[in-house]
């Protein structure tokens, strides 16, 4: 590259750099609300609305949101970005990039405690929650609609890089699921267990296990908002004994199992158990369609961190927890369909370093996998980011004049690499 | 006790520009002494300063020189010689065997070695003259084309003619698989042995020992680095032993053993599990396994009878999604073989989306 044209590609990139950093400090002496009290446990809607009064009540903030409205005119923000058909079942590609409304009651149900992302984050501030509409998601739906439920489960994987938004589609197959009245079993975060100082104990019902009655009973929590109808309508085919005095006999509902996990938190492992055992069966008869939902399966196949009481290392396949879910994995029931996603934050910090599906499983996860149906889910195209800083301007996520100008927007994309998760990061004040 | 060098400033004598530099050794039990011997070295000195006659300047030039030394200033120096080159003057005579570099017999400018600043050179790298850099390093000015010619023209009268039928590389290489390489060093000294003449080089392919599948696999761990997975070469060199000859004679035998070695297959080799292979083999793997019950499971339904694994492995599908498998893992994840088994396992499991 000769000199002349290099000193003007560094100073171009240099330029960007310092404009941007002059954006970020006008938009965060002006008013706003300050991104890291939304991670700070002290933050509260009481404290989310204060905030937002004082902004509206900031001169600045008057004077920067009625030069806004003039120059928006101006912009490439006024295509439209919202779907307003809020059924999944309907979303075909012609909608891809637009954002479509999760109604709340759903959210609540099926994905509040799904995701603990940025996403969760922009929920409490926006006040509603949008996903957005992406092929992977798409093509997943596909599949599930096109699959062939008597024969043995069909599982598939979505793979990406970081912040691509593997969770995202899975929440939005998740929805599409519930509202097709499936029973949903889904795994939040399964590597979650594999971290140390949590509190563990020995199982009641076989010598050598490892149970999370904490975990488990978050999860039967979990379980049991997602699925409540379905639980209610299906008993138990058969009788288990917990201990001398507590039993559950065959046609109780398997509600009743999950209450007796949350009540008795000793055998809420073992009620997992059960539950997974009697889902398989049903299953099995064709009374019920299960959608296998786990985020960041690598978590079942990595390195475990936990420590018994004498410091000895727990083998990951004791665990019974996650001996339950990789049950599920198995090809030995029908009527239904596995859909996971592989996440390098899911694994061993010694094996970080692709983002691939059969890197990430290991030789032990792909054996048990295989064959997979993998899904790549790519970072943001033109379209979808347009769409995207559409959405967050109309928001007021990104609310500084220069933010909403053409050159705003193409430093925002430049920063952000087209990644979804760095356009959040970079649109918000911090 | 310590030696120290103290500077004195002699603010006592009326000469304040001049500063004296003083030796003098401290002794810690005789301090005051110290003080007034020093007073009196420096009072000495100043006087005999003062003593000394003013120097004058010398003009050059102003005085007349004597003859002697005139003559002997201004006789006629000798021009370097790439003065008086021509362009076609024969260069192997100028420069006929190796030697270090000549500054004057070279006929184009040459410029080597590095200026710090401006005060160095002006900062212009040096020429040749008097340049040490130039004579460090290694010069070819000995090997220039006309050079080569003569050798080679003194050299014809030894040679034979090329035999027929290996006229290129390919042929040498099909008719004499073997490669062997040895050095001999002469030179003038009292002794005309050299320790590095004992060195014997074998090459050779490694197809050229057409070994099958698991010869090849042992004899590759057998090597270890001494075959190189580029281009399929072994190559053994061999120097434990004081002569030539013996050192031929023992890559003979290496070469030799190592071939039977490869060829036999002891009775542990049978244990190699699938990590002990350095390439996938799906043939041996779960993912096959995997494939036959799944398959066996989704024809129980559609019809009662069993089929056979051949018969199963010998479809088309299964037949892509093996390949695709096995480029997965021995050509490494990308979104090409990535996406390959995801074409293979959609056939497989008979799911259609509009959008792939």
């Amino acid at each position: 590259m000769d000199a002349l044209l290099r000193m003007q590609v560094l100073g171009r990139i240099g330029n960007i750099i310092y404009r941007h950093s002059q954006l970020k400090t006008t938009l965060l002496s002006g008013r706003k609300i300050p991104y890291l009290r939304l991670h700070s446990k002290s933050f509260t809607e009481k404290s989310l609305l204060r905030c937002m009064n004082s902004v509206v009540n900031n001169d600045v903030f008057r004077r920067t949101y009625s030069i806004t409205a003039e120059q928006n005119e101006h912009t490439s923000l006024t295509f439209a970005f919202r779907c307003h058909d809020n059924n999944p079942a309907n979303h075909t590609i012609d909608q891809e990039g637009l954002f479509y409304t999760v109604p709340s009651e759903d959210y609540k149900r099926y994905l509040h405690k799904a995701i603990n992302t940025e996403f969760s984050a922009q929920v409490k501030v926006f006040a509603e929650s949008c996903i957005m509409i992406r092929k992977p998601a798409l093509e997943m739906i596909d599949y599930i609609r096109n699959s062939d439920l008597n024969r043995p489960v069909a599982r598939a994987i979505f793979y990406g890089h970081t912040g691509a938004g593997k969770t995202m589609s899975l929440c939005h197959v998740l929805h599409y699921c519930s509202k097709e009245n499936w029973l949903i079993v889904h795994v939040p975060w399964p590597a979650k267990w594999n971290k140390r100082n949590r509190e563990i104990a020995v199982s009641p019902f076989k010598e050598g296990r490892i149970d999370l009655p904490l975990d488990a009973a978050e999860w039967l929590l979990h379980f049991r908002t997602q699925n409540t109808d379905l639980l209610k309508e299906l008993t138990c085919q058969f009788s288990y004994t917990w201990s001398k005095r507590e039993s559950t006999e065959s046609g109780t509902p398997l509600i009743d199992i999950v209450d007796f996990g949350l009540s008795r938190n000793k055998f809420a492992s073992d009620c997992v158990g059960v539950l997974m055992k009697e889902v398989k069966k049903y299953a099995c008869d064709k009374r019920v369609k299960v959608l296998v939902a786990i985020d960041g399966v690598n978590g079942l196949y990595s390195q475990c961190a936990l420590k018994t009481e004498e410091k000895e290392n727990v083998l990951i396949e004791n665990v019974s927890l996650v001996r339950t879910f990789r049950k599920l994995l198995n090809t030995d029931w029908s009527n239904g369909f596995v859909v996971c996603t592989v996440d390098i934050n899911a694994s061993h910090y010694s094996t970080r370093e692709n983002h691939t599906p059969r890197y990430l499983l290991g030789k032990q996860g792909f054996e048990v996998m295989d064959p997979f149906i993998p899904v790549q889910v790519p970072i943001y195209t033109d379209k979808e980011i347009y769409s995207c800083l559409c959405y967050y301007s109309d928001r007021n996520w990104i609310q500084h004049p220069n933010g909403k100008t053409d050159e705003g927007l193409k430093e925002i994309i430049f920063l952000s690499n087209h990644n979804p998760y760095t356009l959040a990061r970079v649109c918000s004040s911090r | 006790m310590s030696n120290t060098k103290i500077l004195v400033p002699l603010g006592l004598t009326n000469s304040l520009h001049h500063r004296l530099i003083i030796t003098v050794r401290l002794l810690s039990t005789a301090g005051n002494r110290k003080n007034e011997r020093i007073r009196q070295t420096r009072l000495e000195s100043t006087k005999q300063e003062e003593e000394k006659d003013f120097r004058v300047f010398q003009i050059k030039g102003l005085n007349p020189r004597n003859k002697r030394e005139q003559r002997k200033n201004d006789a006629p120096k000798m021009q370097p010689r790439y003065m008086n080159m021509k362009p076609d003057d024969d260069w192997t005579n100028v420069w006929p065997t190796a030697s270090t570099f000549k500054w004057s017999a070279i006929p184009f400018p040459v410029r080597q070695g590095y200026t710090d600043n401006l005060s160095e050179n002006e900062n212009v790298t040096p020429g040749r003259y008097a340049n040490t850099e130039l004579l460090k390093i290694p010069n070819f000015l000995h090997l220039s084309p006309g050079h080569i010619k003569k050798h080679c023209q003194v050299l014809k009268d030894f040679c034979t003619p090329w035999p027929a039928g290996l006229e290129t590389d390919e042929l040498c290489d099909q008719h004499f698989p073997l490669t062997v390489k040895t050095r001999d060093y002469c030179f003038s000294s009292p002794s005309v042995a050299d320790s590095r003449s004992r060195l014997v080089t074998v090459k050779l392919k490694l197809s050229d020992l057409r070994l099958d599948e698991h010869g090849e696999d042992k004899i590759k761990r057998l090597l270890g680095d001494k075959y190189d997975p580029e281009t399929g070469e072994i190559t053994l060199n061999t120097d434990r032993c004081p002569l030539k000859k013996q050192n031929y004679d023992y890559a003979m035998y290496l070469l030799t053993a190592l071939y039977y070695e490869a060829k036999k297959v002891e009775p542990w080799e049978l244990e190699k599990d699938e990590a002990d292979i350095d390439k996938y083999s799906w043939e041996r793997s779960q993912s096959k396994r995997n494939i036959l019950k799944l398959v066996q499971q989704n024809e129980k339904e559609e019809s009662l009878r069993e089929r056979s694994e051949d018969d199963i492995l010998s479809r088309d599908e299964i037949k892509s999604y093996a390949s695709s498998v096995i480029e997965l893992h021995n050509e490494g994840e990308n979104y090409t073989t990535i996406n390959n088994y995801k074409q293979s396992v959609l056939q497989l499991l008979n799911v259609k989306s509009q959008l792939t």
